[in-house]
């Protein structure tokens, strides 16, 4: 057993380092720093800089225009992102349509979509969710029926992210209705969001934002060239998509990078008369998160390690573990930065700020985004597999109950 | 030790609770962020009837007299349904430092008055470098010709930008986080030199931001900067009184025993030690 990285490892994180240190733009820099939930321009801007050097499909192989990485690579990559801080890639192209497209795609849907998503020409979403189908997926009921060459889709999907800035969006329609199991009936299609009979309807989240939809389907033509997999097996492909690349969710590079930060803003900010940074409350607070953290990347390399070594290519049951303690420690490393700004937290005046210079009364930009990202990492223990699915897979599959 | 409540107590909290249930559907609390100060003028008039707004003040200045319990039905029952109206700025906050700090002629004039309805105040007491600090005030306030001059700048005042009338706490004397020095001014919040910074979001999400748990809420906070004034503004500052510290409910604290300085007495003279 070794816990440390080896020397060419460390070699790697200083290349990526001295890269992100000497090309990501300082105002993209400023604004994740600040807190801001990335725009749409900044991810595709920093997305393309990273793929210009072959790193954007950082988990991808190389003859699909991905670096080749390990796992353990792809994890540092990931972590030094996050703590650069800069904008994180696409998980729509990069972790999601990319691996699908190269598993299960014909050699067209390649060719036609691989380099797109890599370089993020094409922004994707994600068609899964419906009303009626979240944690159980399975349920989902937007229906698509064959007319000639074509299936026509109708239906509605809902809390789609950035479906507004999305050019394509690859869902999961049910193309058998009277399957046996649910599971057998549902195909996995790539559909142009510019096909008519799409309606993109905004949904604002608490935080104030508009980064999720409504998305409906009202006769959509989609050409059977479109579909990944045979039909009525897209629910393999969604399994695959699903399992893979778990390790990433953790985002354990963002929280190490929020603490960074609420430390930093801490010897601005006072508690009884002293910087907050001296408060003993607030450097146990730290101190417990520092522990916590460091317990997670253990976990999350030994399940990497592992992965690294089985070659089977299935999900580590494991990485339930890693969402739900990621999430948690995401929530609690944002609400730590939000707690730093006190008072000053609690009015959101992103507007007025960029409406007045100088105001310096109004209170720190950072403080409004704190508590924006508190507000909309609520949802994080919820998407991407409620940690409460993650916690019956770890009952089931590591416990054995 | 004993968690009952007595009878009156929970005819105050039944009949809170009945009126929230029967006002505060989420749709109905959308109209109500909805309306030009984010919160219900009609259930303000409300409140009034039901006694809720002179809940904490002597009879004499048309209230009832309840204590911490009563204010703590309320204030629950309030929470319970996000409500957006400024009780705890208004009833709570302001109040309790009129209540307590005040004046008899303050307070028989703008007891009443909340009692009432008819007047919502705020408490302009944290500033921006202060953080959780109650004594960190650099906010001045001299002396000049009949009245005083304030100088400085508050921030994220709760409902500061709907309030008539604002309490505001000042140096007189000492330094930055001295607890003795700071003194209280009811200013009128229209008065020349007063601007304010209001902050408005129409989106649901402040809404919810801005709900302290069990508490009463905002849809806006401002900044209010009382700066170098005319004499307009100086013979609008009431009148004054010390506390030691300002905070939260009731924990005015006043001026503890050493010095008898004229600031530590309201304009009735009654010493503010006597004021608990």
């Amino acid at each position: 057993m070794d816990l440390r990285y080896t020397a060419e490892e460390l070699a790697f994180r200083d290349e990526l380092r001295a890269f992100f240190r000497d090309n990501l733009p300082g105002d993209i820099r400023e604004r994740m720093r600040l807190g801001h939930a990335p725009s749409k321009a900044d991810t595709v801007t920093w997305q393309r800089i990273l793929n210009r050097r072959g790193w954007a499909a950082y988990s991808w192989p190389k003859e699909y225009g991905g670096p080749g990485w390990t796992p353990v690579q792809r994890m540092i990559f990931l972590e030094e992102n996050q703590l650069a801080p800069a904008p994180e890639v696409s998980s729509f192209n990069i972790t999601m349509i990319g691996p699908v497209l190269v598993q299960f795609g014909t050699e067209e849907q390649k060719q036609r979509f691989l380099p797109r998503a890599a370089n993020i020409d094409d922004w994707w979403c994600q068609g899964f969710s419906e009303p009626g189908a979240g944690s159980d997926l399975a349920s989902l009921k937007t229906a698509a029926k064959r007319d000639g060459d074509h299936y026509i889709v109708n239906g509605q999907k809902i809390w789609t992210s950035t479906a507004h800035h999305a050019d394509w969006c690859f869902a999961l329609v049910r193309t058998n209705p009277q399957a046996k199991k649910r599971q057998e009936g549902i195909s996995f299609l790539l559909i142009d969001m510019k096909t008519p009979g799409i309606t993109v309807r905004p949904i604002i989240s608490i935080d104030g934002s508009h980064h999720l939809n409504e998305v409906f389907f009202d006769d959509v033509r989609v050409p059977m060239s479109l579909r990944v997999g045979e039909e009525n097996r897209g629910w393999d492909v969604a399994k695959f998509l699903l399992g893979h690349e778990r390790t990433g969710i953790a985002r354990l590079g963002k929280s190490k990078e929020r603490v960074k930060f609420a430390r930093e803003a801490a010897r601005e900010m006072r508690a009884n008369g002293k910087p907050l940074i001296e408060d003993p409350g607030f450097r146990q607070r730290v101190a417990q998160l520092g522990v916590d953290m460091k317990a997670l990347e253990i976990t999350q390399m030994r399940v990497v390690s592992a992965h690294d070594k089985s070659h089977d290519g299935k999900p580590d049951p494991l990485s339930s573990v890693l969402k739900v303690k990621g999430t948690e420690l995401l929530q609690a490393t944002t609400e730590l930065a939000m707690d730093v700004g006190g008072p000053l937290a609690m009015p959101d005046w992103a507007q007025e700020l960029a409406a007045l210079s100088n105001e310096p009364e109004l209170g720190p930009e950072w403080a409004t985004e704190a508590t924006r990202s508190y507000l909309f990492l609520r949802a994080a223990s919820i998407y991407g597999g409620t940690n409460e699915i993650q916690k019956n897979i770890l009952t089931k599959a590591v416990l054995g109950l | 030790m004993d968690f009952d409540l007595t009878e009156e107590q929970r005819l105050l909290r039944d009949s809170v609770e009945r009126l929230l249930a029967d006002h505060y559907g989420f749709d109905r609390r959308r109209s109500y962020l909805a309306e030009p100060n984010g919160w219900s003028r009609a259930l303000w008039s409300q409140y009034a009837e039901l006694g809720l707004l002179g809940l904490p003040f002597a009879e004499s200045y048309g209230g009832f007299g309840g204590g911490p319990i009563e204010v703590m039905l309320v204030m629950e029952a309030l929470g319970r349904v996000l409500a957006l109206e400024p009780y705890l700025a208004t009833v709570v906050l302001t109040g309790t430092a009129l209540r307590l700090a005040g004046s008899e002629a303050q307070k028989s004039r703008i007891l009443p008055q909340i009692a009432e309805g008819q007047m919502i105040l705020a408490f302009a007491h944290g500033e921006r470098q202060a953080r959780y600090d109650l004594t960190d005030v650099l906010t001045t306030a001299k002396p000049k010709g009949s009245g005083w001059l304030l100088d400085g700048a508050k921030s994220v005042v709760l409902h500061g930008a709907d309030a008539g009338r604002l309490v505001v706490s000042a140096r007189t004397s000492g330094e930055r986080d001295d607890p003795e020095g700071i003194t209280l001014f009811l200013v009128d919040a229209a008065a020349n030199g007063v601007a304010r910074v209001t902050f408005t979001k129409p989106s649901t999400s402040v809404s919810l931001r801005a709900s302290p748990a069990g508490g009463c809420t905002s849809r806006i906070d401002s900044c209010v900067t009382p700066r170098s004034s005319p004499a307009a503004t100086l013979s609008l500052s009431l009148s004054r009184a010390s506390s030691r510290s300002v905070g939260f409910g009731h924990t005015v604290t006043p001026r503890t025993s050493r010095s008898r300085s004229p600031s530590a007495k309201g304009v009735g003279g009654r010493d503010l030690r006597s004021a608990r």
